[in-house]
């Protein structure tokens, strides 16, 4: 079947999460994705844990396997003036698209800006994202997606109000960031198969973060306030919470938004007689006691198995949603339908889960495939698209231009 | 670059008719934001998330949510009932002359009224129809409700967040359908794309399950490789890159702090060392230490070096415990420290870096006699600009232009339909 970015052309200078996830969107409609990458500076993740059999290597870690699946990777030291200039014909006669994820001046340091390139080529599209933007006094802050989730709010309103805020895990506007990217690039090339004009997009990781919450900033910019964690509580809802279950640290999560959600609860549970109780018939009295009324529930969710409450409730017409640990999603029968994990044949790694698809295109449906060894295609880059000659490779893998990692 | 409002929007063709519930506005804002015609259709007396705080001044009242007005920047607003023939004959006049319908009803309930993709498409071949829903179009949980704390659960990221001795919680305020709004509208462009070279439609089924597992960075394959679950760790760094505290106390409020080594860590320690140092506060121990060598992957089985970790983590602590968040924000910019304030919505609102970026804009609200400030663009580019254009619809507000203007039916037609409660 078709994919919808069959024959698009992608150089993929990312590192980490941001640029590398935002480029993996288009791999996975189609479109050809070269990832740019070094050996000597090599990107931190293809480190990071998880690693096949937990043990750290180049070509080990799911962390970097994820972002970059279906890509061509090309290993230059960039610190060659030869390799800038391989990289420089990769944008020039080659790309539709340039994604980067450096601190503001490195590309400009490689000749690579996209005021160094567009002049040749005004059709290109560049997405260039970093943790504040590129121009402003800040721009050059250097971080990774746990400062930038940080400055734009996520951990002061997580956690519980009597206790010092807690941790969004991971770095979580590297997770916020490249939907807004893919979404941008996607409208690019729209706008530039119109008007044949291409783009620079400057694209901050903080902004991209505080856009996911509006009404938490316009609660401030008109009512003044700040807001801050209050555990799982909403003033919607109640019962909203998280109830312990029966086993290791097995929880369900219950959310009661109407006075006809909450008899239907009541009802699934059996009828017990403090539920019936008259404090508890209104949202507005379950509200005023909201304490009592946690411990009631808990008391009656923790002689239970979770997805057994889960099923039960959901039955009743009440959302209810087990706490998966990470090995839950693997017995999901939802996400197992779905297709979200995608088992795929990695040339070290072996058959690997790959994170799949957030949505499914019926016409052109996108496919994950493995990600690239370090390096793994100077071949098809350097002969195939660049057209070196053997000999003329050779030479570049000789002084250490190209550089590859394939075990 | 600059922030000049006179440049084009990148989606100024296309129009979008928008029949999403309160989980499904964020798609069509996006949408709205980037340049396109988005109307949303509401039912007669206004959407239901009209009812949704935080309210204007605290004002309770269904032209004065905030979280209307967050979520629906950039669209034009009609009123239809669905439920009716007449109402159903006119959506279908309106796909006609629309390229995208983004919807998140329940899987079924528009194909029950005949409007759902097969018969839409039918009149509209080249339509692009998104769904979005908790758990997508079908499979064993597609009709289980979902609301953002039960999906937060239930894909996998809740489980990651809060205190080891308290229930796992969910960030504060409703995230999860966001992302999904965003996801659902890269997957509509790129099959508006896929139309643009094909002149085939397609229905693109998004489901806010899916799109929540991608919160969880690196976390979901570790059952896999390393045969454990990662957990919730309060506030601690626990992504598997050892164990050290990450929220700090500063003087005003608190800071996070990365204490790595490595390649990753190695400047911060080395600049933490000189800033101690000027202050006469470093400790023997970080003196002369080499930091690049100092491997973080022995934590997770060398008990010694989880012990220096610690040491280290609260030297430095003690360290913070000192400062304000704005001179940690400006030596850690200074100094390439990986650290960072842990910034309230007041802290992040007056900061000077989205302000001199221009990132924060207001809209006028004439009939609220004032103007909002509003999050902002969602990126700066040198051809074309995105962000909020105009504040969101009044119930109705564009009854007249749609339907009389647009569809071509009188003044009269038009208040016959509202008197009969079809508009």
């Amino acid at each position: 079947m078709p994919r919808a970015f069959d024959g698009l052309k992608v150089v993929d200078f990312g590192w980490i999460g941001v640029g590398p996830i935002t480029a993996r969107y288009f791999a996975d409609h189609g479109a050809t994705v070269i990832r740019v990458e070094s050996l000597t500076r090599f990107d931190g993740l293809r480190m990071a844990p998880p690693n096949k059999d937990a043990k750290p290597g180049l070509n080990h870690s799911q962390f970097f396997a994820n972002f970059n699946a279906g890509k061509l990777s090309l290993g230059l030291n960039m610190a060659h003036p030869e390799a800038q200039a391989i990289a420089k014909r990769l944008c020039l006669e080659w790309a539709d698209i340039i994604v980067e994820g450096f601190t503001p001046k490195q590309m400009r340091a490689w000749g690579l800006h996209y005021e160094d390139l567009s002049p040749a080529r005004p059709d290109l599209i560049m997405l260039s994202t970093c943790q504040l933007g590129q121009t402003g006094p800040y721009a050059m802050y250097a971080g990774y997606g746990n400062m930038a989730a940080s400055l734009a709010g996520y951990y002061e309103i997580t956690g519980w109000p009597d206790r010092s805020p807690c941790m969004v895990y991971g770095a979580y506007t590297d997770m916020l960031t490249p939907g807004v990217g893919a979404t941008l690039l996607a409208a690019a090339l729209d706008y530039r198969r119109r008007t044949g004009k291409g783009q620079w997009i400057d694209l901050s990781q903080f902004e991209s973060g505080v856009n996911h919450m509006p009404a938490t900033v316009l609660d401030y910019t008109v009512n003044g306030r700040i807001a801050t964690r209050r555990g799982n509580r909403d003033d919607r809802a109640c019962p909203h919470a998280v109830y312990r279950c029966q086993g290791d640290d097995r929880w369900i999560a219950i959310a009661v938004f109407t006075d006809e959600e909450w008899r239907a609860l009541v009802r699934a549970m059996g009828n017990p007689a403090w539920a019936l109780a008259e404090r508890f018939a209104t949202q507005a009295g379950r509200k005023a006691h909201e304490t009592e009324l946690d411990q009631l529930m808990e008391e009656w969710t923790q002689t239970r198995d979770a997805e057994q409450v889960e099923a039960l409730l959901q039955r009743a017409g009440v959302a209810a949603g087990l706490v998966a640990k990470q090995s839950d999603l693997y017995k999901d029968p939802q996400l197992e339908d779905w297709g979200f994990f995608a088992w795929r044949e990695h040339k070290v790694m072996g058959r690997s889960p790959y994170d799949g698809l957030m949505s499914h295109l019926a016409k052109t449906p996108a496919e994950v495939t493995p990600a690239p060894l370090l390096g793994e295609h100077y071949e098809e880059v350097l002969k195939g698209i660049l057209k070196f000659s053997d000999e003329e490779v050779a030479e570049l893998i000789g002084q250490g231009v190209v550089e590859m990692m394939l075990e | 670059m600059n922030t000049d409002r006179h440049k084009d929007y990148l989606l100024t063709p296309y129009r979008v008719l928008d029949l999403t519930g309160e989980t499904g506005l964020m798609c069509g804002k996006v949408l709205g934001d980037l340049g396109a015609e988005v109307v949303i259709v509401e039912p007669p007396g206004g959407h239901p998330a009209r009812r949704i705080g935080p309210f204007y001044k605290d004002e309770v009242h269904l032209e004065k949510s905030l979280f209307w007005f967050a979520f629906n920047t950039s669209k034009k607003g009609v009123t239809l009932d669905l439920s009716r023939t007449k109402g159903q004959r006119l959506l279908k006049e309106l796909v006609r002359q629309s390229d995208i319908v983004v919807e998140s009803f329940a899987p079924g309930y528009l194909d029950a009224l005949g409007l759902g993709y097969v018969e839409l498409s039918a009149i509209k071949p080249d339509l692009i129809f998104t769904s979005i829903t908790p758990f997508g179009q079908r499979g064993p949980h597609r009709d289980w409700k979902g609301t953002d704390l039960t999906l937060q659960a239930r894909c996998g990221f809740q489980y990651l967040l809060g205190d080891p001795d308290r229930p796992p919680v969910r960030i504060s305020v409703p995230m999860i359908a966001v992302k999904a709004g965003v996801e659902a509208a890269n997957a509509t462009l790129f099959a508006l794309f896929h139309r643009n070279t094909s002149s085939e439609g397609q229905h693109v089924d998004v489901s806010i399950q899916a799109t929540g597992v991608w919160q969880m960075m690196n976390a979901s394959s570790f059952p896999i490789h390393h045969g454990v679950d990662q957990a919730r760790a309060g506030d601690r760094y626990n992504a598997g890159f050892g164990n050290a505290r990450a929220i700090l106390p500063c003087a005003d409020g608190y800071v996070t702090f990365f204490t790595a080594g490595g390649h990753m860590g190695a400047p911060t320690l080395y600049a933490m060392g000189r800033w101690m140092e000027s202050e006469g506060k470093l400790p023997d121990f970080m003196r002369g230490k080499k930091w690049e060598e100092w491997d973080l992957a022995r934590l997770a089985t060398d008990l010694k070096a989880q012990q220096e970790m610690d040491d280290l983590n609260e030297t430095i602590a003690t360290f913070l415990a000192t400062k304000s968040k704005w001179e940690i924000f400006a030596r850690a910019f200074n100094e390439r420290i990986l650290a960072a304030p842990v910034n309230n919505v007041k802290d992040l609102v007056d900061h000077p870096q989205p302000n001199a970026r221009g990132f924060f804009r207001t809209l006028p609200h004439p009939e609220l006699d004032t103007e909002i400030l509003y999050p902002g663009h969602w990126a700066l580019m040198n051809n074309a600009q995105a962000g909020p254009r105009f504040r969101a619809p009044r119930i109705g507000e564009h009854n007249e232009e749609i339907y009389c203007q647009r569809l071509g039916y009188s003044k009269e037609q038009l208040a016959q339909w509202q008197r009969s409660g079809i508009v």
